[in-house]
């Protein structure tokens, strides 16, 4: 996946997000409803690794991420979908229980690397497969029927 | 555990770029074959009938019906661009519609943020919102956001006899609303409501008329649905009057025949309004696109109103005057489009051209969305790293980012081989922020990738879309007589609205005309004229905040015929021959404007004089008279138009106290019904009367006059004498006053006519013998009791028929001079 602007959007349900987040928080992710936000560390061009993952419960902690954050986010239908600005990328699609409210963490590691990298070159290098999100998904215990 | 993941590392090959073609002018063909000039026809009488539909704002305009449907026309029918998105661009540009999608609204009304699918009927919000926007009445319609659309028309069959008078009419005021979708069908939803239905004559409330919803024969393939609506005035009276009455209709669109990226097609939709024969006028054309993108998420099929400029608006401030999370890439695209050469990269070869401005009308400088999986993306970000890499950014700009513009997500990006872009460091959580309303703004505008054009509007602060200006709408025309009060009707829409009407001359009117109206600053005053002609009455709408706004009608005023009446002298009154009689004879005229010339008709002047001027609505005038007589007067008075008219005639009396002295002494078969206490009796008459002024020239005739009904008790005696007239030509007429049966207050009138006997000529009747006539009444109440000639208003001596004599004789004795 190619950050525009540093983000990646990951979709859910018919596409009505009308999530905006307050990016000067400087976080990880950002979670609306049916979208969350991921934020690569580099402002150049590369294409990132993104991984999303249904779980059914709570997953272990991922220790060599770099940076890791958890939120909650809901979907109104049971998928979630990776999209280059709001374009489904066609395939990519993961299956969820169904809609509703989700736990999601973000794990994300390379990204010193990516940095260190973009800053060897001028103008940097297009780089691929550095940068590296897991996404994991799991029903939201507090909102779990 | 682990239920499901994929993993992406998404490098699209060149093989997926998207398509770039360079939009190209586009002949025109040929022009589609014009409608017969329908506008002006015959009505089954030979009279004329106007006829036509116009779009709000030009009937609002229409002084000339028939040259405002023919400008209509010509513009409705033009020639076509070939290429149907070549067309629906050049529609857009001259719409005036902007798409427009504020970036720093959360909610308003030109944003659509979820998947829409057409409600049942319009929204009350979408109504009013309509009704304020002056592109409602536009050739075009208002077009909200690509989703909501509608147009305020005017429907009008004047009929019109071969002098001008209206004889059937129908005005209906219609607003049409449709709906597009984006919830995976291929249509749109149009609904009707008459807003004003006026009808007459030859329209009754059951004459049907109707209105017909279908694709345009222009349209690309597959095109289809639509239909009639038909009722009668009635019901359509009913309809306007019940804002829950709708007709719908839906037009479709079949994305397998189209041969078009994303299966796009491009349609025209008409609306043809059918008149009491069936003759029908339209609407229209308006434009749609259906597409069956797939990268709309669950929005694969949608159709959208066309005829807009669509743009993105990004604001320094927020509506409450707060700097916007989008401020910096705002001052960076303004610094863009308006100073292109002050931006980085520098082009030392020449000036920058920097595409995207939003101008509010259609140019070639537009951006067009590319697929962000395509080598076009790839190729416009690498360009921007490579001008962004030896900027330095201001190390107190937060978290910076390389901002580029045009964005990397159109086909006008950094790439581009002709256009030319800029990049500056801005903070990262601002150009993240715009970044995330820019793919917002692709899905609610429905932007297609390499299809639909939009640019960038600047703001420097943030709201909805003003309301527009107000609209207003008027009679097209109106009829009515000089002096006439003549009903005028604006309906217009808008908040806080002042009105101003005027008046002005167009055509046919004489110097010095004027029109009034009962009071200029309502919308329903009356206008009057005081002189015919066309005459323009206009309406000035204004709500304090945008242009004021006018419409005119068409006020076509009719002559209207002067009348004169004689009000002095009066029937009966009595001059001494030689004496000055001043006739007053006002005109009433209800064309003030009008002049005058005055005509006399006396019976014994031989009829009509030659007339004359007067500006003075009055025909008044002093004439004397020679002889005496009874003498019967006429005027009329013909305006500076042609109208004539008159009043009723005068008889006035002239006597000679010189002239001599008369006997009526005889008598006449009685008529049946000249007694009128018994009118059946057929008998004898007896007539007695001696009558001379003094011979010195007295005032009073004396003398003695007395007359009977055979076998009945009718007797009257006369008791005084006012006047007697003997004529030079052997008339007598003499009046007095006397009792009936002994009962006094009666007023009677002699006649007699002297038949020529040979020593009496010249001042003689040709007639073989002399004849008479007597009248009486009661002088209280003017009462008839007895008349020679029963039911007769005819009491001139010149101009009265009496009786043969049956015994007895006239004698005229004339004083010598």
């Amino acid at each position: 996946m190619t950050p525009e602007r540093r983000m990646i959007m990951v979709l859910g349900g018919i596409g009505d997000w009308d999530f905006l987040p307050d990016f000067r928080e400087d976080r990880l992710c950002y979670a609306g409803k049916d979208v969350l936000y991921l934020m690569s560390e580099s402002q150049w061009s590369h294409d990132a690794v993104v991984v999303l993952e249904s779980w059914t419960g709570e997953p272990p902690p991922d220790t060599d991420a770099e940076a890791v954050e958890e939120t909650t986010i809901s979907f109104t239908d049971g998928r979630a979908y990776l999209t280059m600005m709001g374009v489904p990328i066609e395939g990519d699609v993961l299956p969820l229980p169904g809609p509703g409210t989700y736990r999601v963490r973000v794990a994300a590691s390379g990204r010193a690397e990516l940095v260190r990298r973009h800053a060897e070159v001028s103008p940097p290098l297009w780089l691929t497969g550095v940068e590296r999100f897991r996404v994991s998904f799991w029903l939201d215990p507090m909102f779990r029927n | 555990m682990v239920v499901a993941a994929l993993a992406v590392t998404a490098a699209p090959s060149p093989a997926n770029a998207a398509a770039v073609a360079e939009p190209s002018p586009a002949a025109p063909s040929q022009p589609r074959p014009k409608l017969p000039p329908t506008t002006v026809s015959a009505t089954p009488d030979g009279g004329t009938r106007i006829t036509g539909v116009l779009p709000a704002n030009r009937a609002a305009k229409a002084a000339d019906y028939p040259a405002a449907m023919g400008d209509y026309r010509a513009d409705r029918d033009r020639a076509m661009v070939d290429d149907a998105r070549q067309e629906a661009l050049r529609r857009a540009a001259e719409s005036g519609n902007d798409s427009f999608w504020d970036a720093a609204a959360k909610d308003g009304p030109g944003i659509l943020r979820e998947r829409f699918t057409p409600p049942s009927s319009p929204e009350s919000s979408f109504i009013e919102d309509c009704h304020q926007q002056s592109a409602a009445g536009s050739d075009t319609g208002f077009v909200k956001n690509r989703i909501e659309w509608c147009i305020s028309a005017q429907a009008f069959d004047l009929w019109l006899d071969s002098s001008g008078k209206r004889t059937g009419y129908m005005i209906m005021d219609y607003d049409l609303f449709g709906y597009g979708r984006d919830d995976g069908i291929r249509s749109i939803v149009v609904y009707a409501r008459p807003t004003l239905v006026l009808f007459g004559e030859s329209y009754t409330p059951l004459t049907t008329v109707a209105m017909r919803i279908g694709c345009d024969g222009r349209s690309e393939a597959g095109c289809f649905g639509g239909g009639v609506h038909r009722a009668t005035m009635a019901e359509w009276k009913i309809r306007s009057l019940n804002s829950d009455l709708w007709f719908g209709w839906e037009i479709a669109s079949d994305e397998t025949v189209s041969s078009r990226a994303d299966q796009a097609s491009y349609h025209w939709f008409d609306e043809d309004f059918l008149f009491i024969d069936g003759r029908s006028e339209e609407l229209g054309d308006f434009g749609i696109r259906c597409d069956s993108a797939t990268y709309f998420s669950a929005r694969a099929q949608a159709c959208v109103f066309n005829d807009v400029v669509p743009h993105l608006q990004y604001s320094i401030k927020d509506a409450d005057g707060n700097y916007t999370n989008q401020r910096e890439v705002a001052e960076h695209i303004r610094q863009a489009q308006d100073n292109p050469n002050s931006t980085d990269p520098p082009k030392p070869d020449g000036d920058k051209n920097i595409p995207g401005k939003y101008t509010g009308r259609f140019d070639l400088n537009y951006l067009s969305r590319i697929d962000p999986n395509s080598q076009n993306y790839r190729d416009n970000t690498a360009a921007k790293n490579a001008a962004c890499a030896p900027l330095t950014p201001d190390p107190a700009i937060e978290r910076p980012q390389c901002d580029e513009y045009p964005f990397a997500s159109t086909r006008q990006g950094a790439a581009h081989p002709l256009f030319d872009f800029s990049v500056k460091y801005i903070s990262g959580s601002q150009n993240q922020s715009a970044g995330a309303l820019l793919m917002q703004y692709y899905r609610d505008d429905r932007i297609l990738f390499d299809d639909d054009a939009f640019y960038v509007e600047i703001r420097d602060q943030a709201g909805g879309p003003v309301s527009g200006a107000p609209i207003v709408r008027v009679l097209p025309e109106v009829h009515g007589d000089e002096g006439e009060a003549i009903p005028l009707l604006a309906s217009a829409s808008g908040a806080d609205l002042s009105v101003n009407w005027t008046a002005e001359p167009v055509a046919g009117v004489d110097a010095g005309a004027t029109c009034w109206f009962s009071k200029e600053t309502i919308q329903a005053p009356t206008i009057t004229c005081n002189d015919d002609g066309e005459f323009r009455a206009t309406v000035t709408v204004s709500d304090g905040i945008h242009d004021p706004v006018q419409a005119s009608s068409r006020v076509i005023v009719r002559n209207v015929a002067p009348t004169v009446r004689i009000t002095n002298p009066r029937d009966w009154d009595l001059f001494r021959v030689g004496a000055p009689i001043i006739f007053d004879a006002p005109i009433t005229d209800p064309g003030t404007n009008d002049t005058h010339d005055c005509q006399y008709w006396r019976d014994a002047g031989g009829g009509w004089d030659d007339g004359f001027f007067t500006a003075a609505n009055n025909c008044g005038q002093v004439i004397s008279y020679d002889h005496a007589g009874m003498y019967t007067t006429d005027v009329v008075a013909t305006d500076d138009d042609g109208g004539q008219g008159g009043g009723d005639p005068v008889m006035i009396v002239v006597y000679d106290p010189l002239e001599g002295q008369a006997n009526i002494d005889g008598s006449t078969a009685t008529p049946s019904g000249a007694l009128v206490a018994n009118p059946t009796i057929t008998d004898w008459t007896w007539l007695h009367y001696a009558g001379a002024y003094q011979r010195l020239g007295g005032t009073i005739p004396s003398g003695a006059s007395k007359a009977w009904v055979g076998n009945t008790a009718f007797r009257l005696e006369a008791s005084a004498m006012e006047w007697l007239v003997i004529t030079e030509d052997g008339k007598v007429a003499s009046r007095g006053t006397g009792a009936v049966n002994g009962q006094t207050g009666y007023t009677w009138v002699l006649y007699g006519w002297d038949a020529c006997t040979g020593s009496n000529r010249p001042g003689c009747q040709n007639i073989s013998q002399d004849q008479a006539r007597l009248v009486v009444w009661r002088t209280a109440t003017g009462q008839i009791v007895y008349d020679h000639l029963p039911g007769s208003n005819e009491f001139d001596v010149d101009r009265i028929e009496p009786k043969t004599m049956t015994s007895g004789a006239v004698q005229i004795q004339r004083w010598p001079r």
